[in-house]
């Protein structure tokens, strides 16, 4: 059994994980309950933000329970409660510098969850992505030339890039390393909270052509990073990297989206986010078994509805996302929907490779892949009760 | 006179962050996120950031210099053998902040901006190259408290917290054990 | 009419296929004849439905979404004209092919999204609908044989992209893609590229094999071949909603003629294939190509016969790809007369289906005329294919032959009850189908499709202007002819022999010659593998490694960050 391998690292004392959970707790907490209290204007939920907050939870409490786990349950526990306050923090505080300067304590404090590579590498991402971040902040703010302005919105661009850790700020992957650990904390968890509710409140201070840049560089790097998601996925020579650049698709739709300005575009970067939580994410849990050799790889029956969702086609989660960001590309400039479409269509290369890593799973795991499904089918098919309830 | 102190400031933060960047010892990296966070707040305060941030900024400067004394190389090391990269980049930096924003050191609200960049910049650079655990952890605190002064109250308490914060973590190396 | 009950045969297929899923969880064999019977009952209740409450056109907007996008449902002679040529097959196919239980309720769960995408009242919910149908028939088919990924899916998913590709663009120019809220000049000859590429790749009509052809490659036809009965219909809808969208026309003459030709191309491919085909199965699988040919043909003429007889030809399509599958594995006569039928042989309804196409392409003008020439040409190759067919052994070494005489014998009588009452079948579905789509202009009197136009007074024969010809008065006599004769060979052979005498049944050895070898076999196959021999030039390899950049990058080096950074800093400030 998977739980049952040789420890791979010597155990989180107890206080320590106390203390984590604690916070993340008391954090959450706070935040949820900031409107009520009086110091609480610097926290501000907006509403995709309190959707996405919600799935992480459920995102947490499902793969705690049915995903199989190296690492103890209860460790996952604390971490998972200790991530969801961090989460809660990035979403909701209100000043871009202060999440800059959060990032940084949310990078450091997770990366000292154990790991075969070295602290120091792991905190670099997060601290490049914090400076970014600030510096972007303060040049767009700042008096001056044009260029300063315009370098510091492509500066913030990059920092959301940096922060979710895509192309090119791809981060140094190990195989063995729990996803609790892991690159995947950043790029499936924390990343989507930055980008869902930073551009909102850094729009609000730029200048139209400082606008402009931004999105144009999250338009940019979007497209790169589908493409080099699309191929890297189709390529590779590991499944473990192709789960990787899998994400890297997602977030490129969502980059897209979100580059392109407009409601439609939000709303489908919104989407792509929630998915990425609630069913992308999960589905990269269950495939670690199978990715780190302990059980075969396989094709039934699920595993191809799986790779239908993974391809992104109806009836599931993909479907609206792309039809979204079709819609907004379209009108934006429709030579821009080329790329888009060939790269949706190129989607299904390596769908099938990443469902045959699901493998076959019985018990509560397997009632886990089917839960993850039908999430899945729930958002292809109503993402209209989303949007609503985010205001999008 | 402001003008005067605030610039002052950017340069003793400057110095600290530099001696971070170049020693070897937790006693010199102590002392040198100290002295940037002395700085830093002395620029902040001469470019009128209200006095509850400032101190608090000192404040949590101060405390995560402290808090950095319990783990780390032995003593001092400052400027140990290796170190001339980074005792040239801080060099570059400064030098390139007075090229670039010459106009803004001008004015005491520029100088503590510029200091707050020059400051998030080398610790950033101190992070992107080492490898120990309480070297980055330093220059986290660092890195904090430079870009807290970049904003108004919100973020000099923020950056405040976040070095007094990365200051609790234990720096010592984890012992990682292979599967 | 009320909606719940144009929702009535989809929702019974659901429930089939859930009472299925039941039955095969308690390990009751029950799933193939609940899914059977979830389809007879939907074509009974959409028979009662549309003809017993006056034949009124629906179209329903929900109030919710789907996908994101209104839910627009429509329901006129169009939506059930398709829903039997998708209901029809199925029925038969899940009546009489094996399935276990799991399978039988994927495959009624696949039908009922065919139907749901047929009564899509827009372009997105029809790609939705696509979409949908063709992830489940995938999971059906890659259950047997992986050979599905090979252009199956990359076919489907590029229809079903193109699709909501052509509703997005049409959002975009119109505002809407609502099938009857589009302005008439919105679908220009770009977005109907678009539409036409999408159906063609849905429909599998191109002139090289395509993944309809694929389906009959596995060693069990199940899956395959269901998948084609619901997916062919559903790649032809949007391409005959078109000419609503535009009025009743196309937006060029000369795409339809362009699309017309593509027709016969495919028609032709599928005819060549067939003669060329190592066995019974391979002419076979042919079938439902070269059906679908015909009426892309007839669908391009742009004419009321034309459209009249592309949505006859459809329910032919329907009937072949449920007739095809139930025929094959099997020799004898009643196997020879499903052959024959397929062939489009009179008096079935797919020889009344492309005779009136070919009338309709003679009657349209000059280039059509020479179109409807090459049509014949390649229908007398079907013909020659499935002479030859007689001679071929039933199917490859590794087959799993499953032949099933009383399904041979139900679609062999369902092609000639359609062909006998083909002129009550274009009165009560096709004219009315053609009228939804080719409405008359504002201020016409006269309707474009009109009954007198195509059929004779009395109803009970054709009347073009090219000619007329009276299926029921000469396909009923010739019908009951043969069945006499088939009675009194029976009789006379229990006569002659008091026990069963033993039949030596001898295989042919080695096949039968093609014809012709065709021109563009293995064509896409070695496209493909030309892609994949493709190389970095040896002299350049040290230069360009892929999969040297893809480590650097992905290594998390911070100096390939900050190069990064300092180049963007420096493109964009410049």
């Amino acid at each position: 059994m998977i739980t049952a391998r040789a420890p791979w690292r010597l155990p989180v004392p107890a206080p320590a994980l106390l203390g984590l959970a604690a916070a993340g707790a008391a954090t959450l907490a706070l935040v949820v309950a900031a409107p009520l209290l009086p110091f609480g204007d610097g926290l501000r939920l907006t509403a995709p933000g309190r959707v996405l907050l919600l799935a992480s939870a459920v995102a947490l409490g499902l793969t705690i329970v049915l995903a199989p786990h190296r690492v103890p349950r209860w460790e996952l526990v604390a971490a998972g409660l200790g991530a969801l306050g961090g989460q809660a923090l990035l979403l909701a505080v209100a000043d871009p510098l202060a999440v800059a300067i959060l990032l940084v304590l949310v990078g450091f404090a997770f990366a000292t969850r154990p790991s075969a590579r070295p602290f120091s590498a792991r905190a670099r991402g997060p601290a490049f992505a914090a400076v970014l971040l600030g510096v972007g902040w303060t040049f767009v703010r700042m008096p001056g030339p044009a260029w300063v302005g315009r370098a510091g919105a492509l500066a913030l661009a990059l920092g959301l890039v940096a922060a979710a850790g895509l192309v090119p700020y791809l981060a140094e992957v190990d195989p063995d390393e729990p996803a609790s650990s892991s690159y995947v904390a950043w790029t499936g968890f924390f990343g989507p909270a930055l980008a869902l509710t930073l551009p909102g409140r850094l729009l609000t201070s730029m200048s139209a052509a400082d606008a402009a840049v931004f999105g144009a560089t999250l338009v940019g790097l979007g497209l790169v990073n589908l493409a080099w998601g699309t191929v890297g996925a189709w390529r590779t020579a590991t499944d473990m990297d192709a789960w990787r650049y899998s994400f890297l698709v997602d977030w490129g739709l969502a980059l897209v989206g979100i580059g392109l300005f407009g409601r439609d575009g939000f709303a489908a970067a919104y989407l792509a986010f929630v998915a990425l939580v609630l069913v992308r994410l999960p589905l990269y849990l269950w495939a670690r078994p199978a990715l780190l050799g302990s059980r075969p790889a396989r094709l039934g029956p699920l595993n191809v509805l799986l790779a239908v969702l993974l391809a992104g086609a109806a009836p599931f989660s993909g479907f609206p996302v792309r039809l979204l960001v079709l819609n907004v590309a379209t009108q934006a400039a429709w030579p821009l929907a080329i790329p888009l479409v060939a790269a949706m269509l190129m989607g299904i290369t390596y769908a099938m490779r990443l469902a045959r890593t699901l493998g076959e799973h019985r018990g509560l795991a397997a009632i886990g892949l089917w839960v993850v499904l039908g999430i899945s089918l729930v958002l292809g098919v109503l993402p209209g009760v989303l949007r609503a309830v985010a205001g999008l | 006179m402001t003008e005067a102190i605030a610039v002052a400031g950017a340069a003793l933060a400057w110095l600290g962050v530099t001696l971070l960047a170049v020693a070897e010892g937790r006693r010199g990296l102590a002392l040198g996120l100290a002295t940037a966070a002395g700085g830093l707040a002395t620029a902040a305060a001469a470019a009128g950031q209200p006095p509850l941030g400032v101190t608090a900024l000192l404040a949590g400067g101060l405390a995560a210099a402290v808090l950095r004394l319990r783990s780390g190389g032995r003593g001092w090391n400052i400027l140990p053998p290796g170190s001339t990269p980074r005792l040239m980049a801080a060099l570059v930096a400064v030098l390139g902040a007075g090229l670039v924003a010459s106009s803004e050191i001008a004015s005491p609200a520029g100088a503590a901006r510029v200091a707050g960049l020059v400051v998030a910049a080398l610790a950033l650079a101190r992070i992107l190259t080492t490898e120990r655990r309480w070297a980055a952890l330093g220059a986290g605190s660092a890195l904090a408290l430079g870009l807290g002064t970049l904003g108004g109250a919100t973020g000099l308490v923020a950056g405040a917290a976040v070095a007094a914060g990365l200051g609790a973590i234990d720096g010592a190396e984890a012992a990682e054990a292979g599967g | 009419m009320p909606l719940a009950s144009l929702l009535l045969p989809p929702v019974l297929l659901v429930v089939a296929a859930l009472a299925g899923w039941v039955m095969g969880r308690a390990g009751v064999a029950g799933g193939r004849l609940a899914a059977a019977g979830g389809a007879w009952a939907a074509i009974a209740v959409l028979a009662v439905a549309w003809f017993a409450t006056g034949r009124t056109p629906l179209e329903q907007s929900t109030g919710t979404t789907i996908a994101g996008a209104p839910l627009i449902l429509r329901f006129d002679a169009v939506t059930v004209l398709f829903w039997l040529a998708v209901l029809v097959p199925a029925a038969l196919l899940l009546t009489f092919q094996r399935r276990s239980s799991g399978e039988a309720g994927m495959a009624a769960l696949a039908t009922a999204a065919a139907l749901g995408a047929l009564a899509a009242g827009s372009l997105v919910v029809a790609a939705f609908g696509l979409a949908t149908c063709a992830s489940l028939v995938l999971v059906l088919r890659c259950t047997d044989e992986l050979g599905a990924l090979r252009a199956f899916w990359p076919a489907l998913t590029a229809a079903w992209l193109l699709l909501a590709w052509t509703a997005v663009l049409l959002q975009a120019t119109a505002g809407t893609s609502a099938y009857d809220a589009v302005p008439v000049t919105a679908l220009g000859v770009p977005l109907l590229v678009l539409l036409a590429l999408a159906a063609l790749l849905g429909s599998g009509l191109v002139p090289w094999r395509s993944w309809i052809s694929d389906a009959w490659d596995g060693r069990r036809l199940e899956a395959g071949t269901l998948g084609v009965a619901l997916l062919v219909p559903l790649g032809f809808a949007p391409l005959v909603r078109a000419y609503g969208m535009g009025g009743g026309q196309l937006p060029s003459a000369l795409a339809g003629l362009v699309l017309a030709a593509l027709g016969v191309a495919a028609a032709l491919g599928a005819a060549i294939r067939a003669q060329a085909a190592a066995s019974r199965r391979g002419v076979l699988a042919e079938a439902v190509p070269f059906a679908g040919g015909m009426v892309l043909l007839a669908l391009g003429v742009g004419t009321p016969l034309g459209m009249v007889a592309a949505l006859t030809g459809l329910a032919g399509v329907g009937v072949a790809a449920g007739l095809a599958p139930l025929a094959a594995d099997r020799r004898g006569p009643l196997s020879a007369v499903a052959i024959a039928v397929l062939a489009g042989v009179p008096p079935a309804l797919l020889f009344g289906a492309w005779l009136l196409g070919l009338q309709a392409a003679l009657e349209a003008g000059e280039l059509a005329g020479f179109l409807a020439m090459a049509a014949a040409a390649a229908w007398l190759l079907a013909l020659a294919a499935a002479a030859r067919a007689a001679r071929l052994p039933l199917a490859p070494p590794d087959a799993e032959e499953a032949p099933s005489r009383a399904g041979d014998a139900a679609g062999v009588a369902v092609a000639l009850a359609g062909g006998v009452g083909l002129t009550a079948l274009i009165a009560a579905l096709s004219i009315p189908a053609a009228a939804e789509v080719m409405p008359p202009a504002a201020r016409a009197v006269q309707p474009v499709v009109s009954a007198a136009a195509i059929l004779a007074p009395n109803t009970l024969a054709v009347g073009t202007a090219s000619g007329g010809w009276a299926a029921a008065l000469l396909g009923g006599p010739l019908i009951a002819l043969g069945l006499a004769g088939q009675v009194v060979a029976r009789a006379l052979a229990r006569r002659d022999g008091a026990g069963e005498r033993p039949v030596l049944v001898v295989e042919p050895a080695g096949g039968v010659e093609p014809l012709f070898e065709p021109p563009l076999s293995g064509l896409p196959e070695r496209f493909v593998a030309a892609l994949r021999s493709l190389r970095t030039p040896e002299q350049y390899r040290s230069i360009l490694q892929p999969a040297m950049l893809e480590r650097a990058a992905a290594s998390g080096r911070p100096w390939l960050w900050i190069a990064a950074t300092v180049a963007m800093a420096i493109a964009v400030t410049r």
